[in-house]
C-alpha cells in the first residue's frame, strides 16, 4: 500500500490541483483510495477498505490522504513570504486535533473538555519522555558515525545443502560438461544454479532475465530449474528492479536483481546510494537490505552497443559507503567471486555489486585461434575467493602490472612480449574495487620496483586514480598508468579506440622499464 | 506530585512473610465481599488463609488459593497509594489479572472473579510445570549471548520427542521455562546450578504462558464473558509490552488478550517494564505487594532497557541510595514513601 500523505505544497511551491489524483486514479493495476484526512471517520474507513483491498487481494494501492500543513516547512521557514497571511491563517483553522474534538464532541463520545485533557497528560508524558531522551548518549567521532555504515552480522540457520540427485536434476546434461572448460557466461550460469540450489531465498529479478535467459545467455535454463517465481522478468524500468529488491531483502529474500547494462544504472542508481546503502547506516544495522547486483558492463563488445551499451566507468558505485564492487577478469574466478559475494549478502548483510565484463562473457582464446586460453573448468561449488583477496600470476620484481577485468586478459595477452625483453613482471588481478583491497594490494606489490596500472575506466574518476594514489603513499616505486580516454564509447569499428589495448599497455609497460 | 507506574506481581509472591497483609486491606467490605464469593464457591476464605497461624505450601501456594490472594494485596496496595499520580498500570503473569482492575478495566468483583476462575481452573488441570532460571550474572550486566544459548537449548530439547519446554516469561535477568516433566528434567540435568537455588523447580505451578494451556483458555473464556470487562481507566500495558489506552480499548479486545494469547503465549515482563519507562518515563516504579520479589525483575528489566544510564547492579543500587526509582510496597520503609 503506497500512502500518500498529500498537504499540497512542497516548501514553498503548491502541488497543481488535482495532480497527484490525476496521475494515479487510473493506473493499470493500481487501485486508488482518496481520504480526508481533517475528517478522520472517513480517514479510518477509506484506510480499511484499502489496507483490506491489499491483504486480500494481494495488489497494491494508493492511499492518497488529504492533509494540511501547519507551521510551515521546518523549523526555519516563514510561509508568509510565499503565501498570504490569509492562506496562512484559513490552514491553522483547520487544524486536524481540533476537527476531531469536533466531531467526538457531535458524537457524544468526548466533551471537549476530556480532549483536552488527553492532550494535557499527553504534553506532560512527552515532555517527561524528552528530559530522559536529552541525556542518551550522542555521536561525537567519525568512527562512531561509521560504526553504523556495515551491519551487524547475522547467523543463519545451517543447511546441508542440495542432494546430489537435486543438483543432478537441476543440471541436467550441463553436468557432464563440467568435465571440459568452458567460457564465462557458462560458468556464471552454472554457479546460479549451485547458489539457487543451496539458497532457496535467492530470487532474481531483471529484464530479459527469465524466459530468454538473459541477453548473453548467462540466466539461461534457470526459469526452467527454479520457477517463474525466482526467475522474475520485469518491465523496463531499472528503479522498479532495484526497488523490487530493497523489498524483498528486507522482507528476508536474498535477491539477485540483474542491470542489463551498466549504462542502464545511472537513472536508478539513487536506489542504491539513496535507498539500499543508507538503510543499515540510519537505522544503526535495525534494518538491511542485503542483495547481490548483478551488472554486465565495460567496453570492449567489438563495435556493438556504442555507449548506450558500452560504459567504462564505475564511480557512480566506488563512492557508496559501505557498497562492495566486484569485478572478476575469468569464468573460474567470477564463480568463485559471486559465491562470495553472496556469502557476504548473507551473512554480513552487504550490498554486493557484481560487474560482470560483456565482452569476457563470450571469450575462448587467449593467444591464438581456438586455443581455448581463456575457458576454464568450473570450480567446485565449496571454492570462493574471499573478500579483499587479489590475484597474483608470475613472481617478477622489475614490474608489477595491477588491473581488473579485461585489463588481465590483455596482460595475459601481452604478458610474453614484455618478459620476452628480459623483465620479470608479474600481474595482479585487484579483483575488489571497492572497498580497494589495500593490505591486499601492498603485499602483492612487495619488492617490485615499478608499479604499472591498467585501468579500462576513465582517466579521470577512475580506478586508476585510487591505485595511483594507494602505491604513491604505501611504496617507493615508479608508478605508471595507461587509463581510458575521458570520452564515451563509440559504435562501430573505433570501439576500442579510446581505450587501453593490449599494444598501449606493452607500450607503457616497456616505458616504464626503460 | 511524583508519577508512579504500578506494578503487580503473580504467582510465587504470596510467601511466609505476608501472612497477615489483609489486615490493612483498605476496604474490608470489599473484602468481606470476595471471602463471601470463596465460600459460595466451597473455598476458604481469604481472610483465613491469610489469618493463619503457619504458612503452608500446599494450601497457600495451590493456584486456586494464591491467585486470590495474590490479587487482593496488590488491590489492596493500590488502593492505599497517597501522593503519586498514577500514569500507568502493568503486572507480571497473572498479575495482569491484578493490573486490570487497578486500572479500572475490571471493576474489583469482576477482577475477583477472573482471578478465582482461571487460578481454580489452572489448578485444577495443572498441566505441566515452570521452572526459572537466571541468565545474567550476579552484577546484573546486560547478557544476550547466553539468554540467547538457554533459549536455544530449550528450542532442542523441546524438539527431542515426548519433550515440551519453551520460555514461559521473559523475566528481566531470569528466564522462567515451562513444559512437561520430561522437558524440564531434561534442561535441569544440562544446566550448571547457579547460587545454590537454580534451575529452580516452582511448585503448584503450571506451565503458564505455553501452548499446553490451551484448554484452560478455552474454558476461561467459556466462564468469563467479556462484559466483564470495561474501558480502564488508567494506561494498561501487556505482557507483549503493548499499551491499552483508556479512550481506545474495549472489552472484547482485553477480554480477547486477557483469555487468549496471555494464557497460552510467553508473558515478556522485560517488554512491559521497558514501555513502562521509554513510553512514560515515571519517577517511580511502584511495585504492588504481596512481598517484593519482583524488585530483582524490574531493576534488571530497566537495565536491558538502558534506562537512566544504568548498566549493571552497581549502577542501579547508587540510584536507589539517592533517589529510589523502584519502590516495592511489599517493603515497610518503602511502603511508607507511597502509602497512607
Amino acid at each position: 500500500m503506497f500512502v500518500c500523505e498529500d498537504n499540497g505544497i512542497g516548501i514553498s511551491t503548491k502541488t497543481p490541483k488535482g495532480w497527484i489524483e490525476a496521475n494515479f486514479a487510473a493506473r493499470p493495476g493500481l487501485r486508488y483510495f482518496k481520504a480526508d484526512g481533517l475528517d478522520f471517520y472517513d480517514t479510518f474507513k477509506v484506510a480499511q477498505e484499502a489496507a483490506d483491498f491489499v491483504r486480500r487481494r494481494k495488489k497494491p494501492a494508493v492511499l492518497h490522504i488529504r492533509t494540511i500543513r501547519l507551521y510551515g516547512h521546518a523549523g526555519a521557514d516563514v510561509p508568509t513570504t510565499y503565501l498570504s497571511r490569509e492562506e496562512v491563517e484559513a490552514e491553522e483553522a483547520q487544524d486536524p486535533l481540533l476537527h476531531m474534538v469536533r466531531l467526538m464532541d457531535q458524537a457524544g463520545v468526548m466533551t471537549p473538555a476530556q480532549a483536552l485533557d488527553i492532550y494535557t497528560e499527553t504534553n506532560a508524558r512527552v515532555a517527561r519522555v524528552a528530559d530522559e531522551v536529552i541525556t542518551r548518549p550522542r555521536l561525537k567521532t567519525a568512527a562512531e558515525v561509521m560504526a553504523s555504515i556495515i551491519p551487524p552480522a547475522r547467523i543463519n540457520r545451517p543447511t546441508n545443502g542440495p542432494t546430489p540427485e537435486a543438483r543432478a536434476t537441476a543440471f541436467g546434461a550441463d553436468l557432464k560438461a563440467m568435465a571440459e572448460p568452458q567460457i564465462m557466461s557458462r560458468l556464471i550460469n552454472w554457479a546460479l544454479t549451485d547458489l539457487m540450489l543451496e539458497h532457496p531465498e535467492i530470487v532474481m529479478m531483471g529484464e530479459d532475465v527469465g524466459r530468454k535467459g538473459g541477453v548473453y545467455g548467462v540466466t539461461q535454463k534457470l526459469t526452467q530449474r527454479f520457477g517463474a517465481d525466482r526467475m522474475i522478468d520485469t518491465l523496463l524500468d531499472e528503479q522498479t528492479i532495484l526497488g523490487l529488491a530493497i523489498g524483498m531483502a528486507q522482507n528476508g529474500f536474498l535477491p539477485m536483481p540483474e542491470i542489463q547494462f551498466l549504462a542502464y544504472l545511472h537513472n536508478a542508481e539513487d536506489q542504491i546510494r539513496g535507498e539500499a546503502a543508507t538503510l543499515p547506516f540510519f537505522s544503526n544495522g535495525q534494518y538491511t537490505n542485503p542483495m547481490v547486483l548483478r551488472i554486465a558492463g565495460l567496453g570492449y563488445q567489438k563495435g556493438f552497443g556504442g555507449h548506450f551499451h558500452n560504459d567504462n566507468s564505475v564511480a557512480v558505485l566506488r563512492d557508496i559507503p559501505g557498497v562492495i564492487l566486484a569485478v572478476p577478469s575469468d569464468g573460474a574466478e567470477a564463480a568463485m567471486m559471486l559465491r562470495e559475494s553472496v556469502r557476504l549478502a548473507r551473512d554480513e548483510g552487504r550490498v554486493v555489486v557484481f560487474l560482470e565484463p560483456i565482452a569476457l562473457y563470450p571469450m575462448r582464446d587467449l593467444h591464438a585461434e581456438k586455443d581455448g586460453g581463456w575457458m576454464r573448468h568450473y570450480p567446485d561449488p565449496s571454492r570462493r575467493i574471499g573478500f579483499g583477496e587479489v590475484g597474483i600470476s608470475g613472481d617478477g620484481t622489475d614490474l608489477a602490472i595491477v588491473s581488473f577485468g579485461n585489463g588481465i586478459y590483455q596482460l595475459n595477452q601481452t604478458n610474453r612480449e614484455v618478459s620476452s625483453r628480459g623483465f620479470s613482471t608479474r600481474i595482479i588481478d585487484a579483483r575488489w574495487l571497492s572497498p580497494l583491497p589495500k593490505a591486499a594490494l601492498s603485499a602483492a606489490v612487495q619488492g617490485c620496483k615499478r608499479i604499472l596500472i591498467v585501468d579500462e575506466t576513465r582517466h579521470s574518476g577512475g580506478v586508476a586514480e585510487a591505485l595511483m594514489a594507494h602505491f604513491h603513499e604505501t611504496t617507493s616505486a615508479r608508478l605508471a598508468r595507461v587509463t581510458a580516454e575521458d570520452s564515451f564509447i563509440a559504435t562501430g569499428p573505433a570501439y576500442a579506440a579510446t581505450m587501453p589495448s593490449a599494444e598501449s599497455i606493452a607500450r607503457a609497460a616497456l616505458e616504464l622499464c626503460r | 506530585m511524583k508519577t508512579a507506574v504500578l506494578i503487580c506481581p503473580g504467582r510465587g509472591s504470596y510467601t511466609k512473610a505476608e501472612l497477615g497483609s489483609l489486615a490493612r486491606f483498605p476496604d474490608p467490605a470489599l473484602l468481606a465481599r470476595f471471602d463471601a464469593r470463596r465460600q459460595a464457591e466451597g473455598q476458604e476464605t481469604l481472610s483465613a488463609l491469610d489469618g493463619a497461624a503457619t504458612y503452608s505450601v500446599a494450601r497457600h501456594t495451590r493456584g486456586d488459593n494464591a491467585s486470590a490472594l495474590i490479587y487482593a494485596c496488590s488491590l489492596g496496595d493500590a488502593m492505599a497509594l497517597r501522593g503519586v499520580k498514577l500514569v500507568a498500570v502493568t503486572g507480571n503473569s497473572m498479575g495482569w489479572y491484578s493490573a486490570l482492575a487497578c486500572a479500572g478495566a475490571l471493576s474489583p468483583e469482576a477482577g475477583f472473579e477472573v482471578v478465582n476462575t482461571m487460578g481454580r481452573l489452572m489448578q485444577e488441570h495443572l498441566i505441566g510445570g515452570q521452572l526459572i532460571y537466571p541468565f545474567m550474572g550476579p552484577d546484573w550486566t546486560a547478557a544476550p549471548a547466553r539468554k540467547a544459548e538457554l533459549l536455544a537449548l530449550a528450542y532442542n530439547i523441546n524438539a527431542q520427542p515426548g519433550h515440551q519446554l519453551g520460555l514461559s516469561i521473559d523475566l528481566g535477568g531470569m528466564l522462567v521455562l515451562a513444559g512437561n516433566a520430561a522437558g524440564l528434567a531434561t534442561f535441569e540435568a544440562a544446566v550448571p546450578p547457579l547460587e545454590g537455588r537454580f534451575p529452580m523447580r516452582l511448585a503448584n505451578h503450571a506451565a503458564f504462558h505455553t501452548a499446553l494451556q490451551a484448554p484452560v483458555a478455552a474454558l476461561g473464556r467459556k466462564a468469563l464473558p467479556d462484559t466483564l470487562f470495561t474501558r480502564p481507566d488508567l494506561p494498561l500495558i501487556d505482557g507483549r509490552g503493548h499499551l491499552w489506552w483508556p479512550g481506545a480499548a474495549t472489552a472484547a479486545g482485553l477480554h480477547g488478550y486477557t483469555l487468549g494469547h496471555q494464557v497460552t503465549e510467553p508473558y515478556d515482563f522485560t517488554a512491559a517494564i521497558r514501555t513502562a519507562a521509554r513510553e512514560f518515563a515515571p519517577d517511580l516504579f511502584i511495585i504492588a505487594g504481596p512481598g517484593s520479589t519482583l524488585g530483582g525483575a524490574v531493576a534488571q528489566s530497566l537495565i536491558l532497557a538502558n534506562w537512566k544510564g544504568m548498566a549493571s547492579k552497581a549502577d542501579f543500587q547508587t540510584r536507589q541510595a539517592t533517589d529510589p526509582l523502584v519502590i516495592s510496597m511489599g517493603l515497610a520503609d518503602q511502603r511508607a514513601r507511597v502509602a497512607g
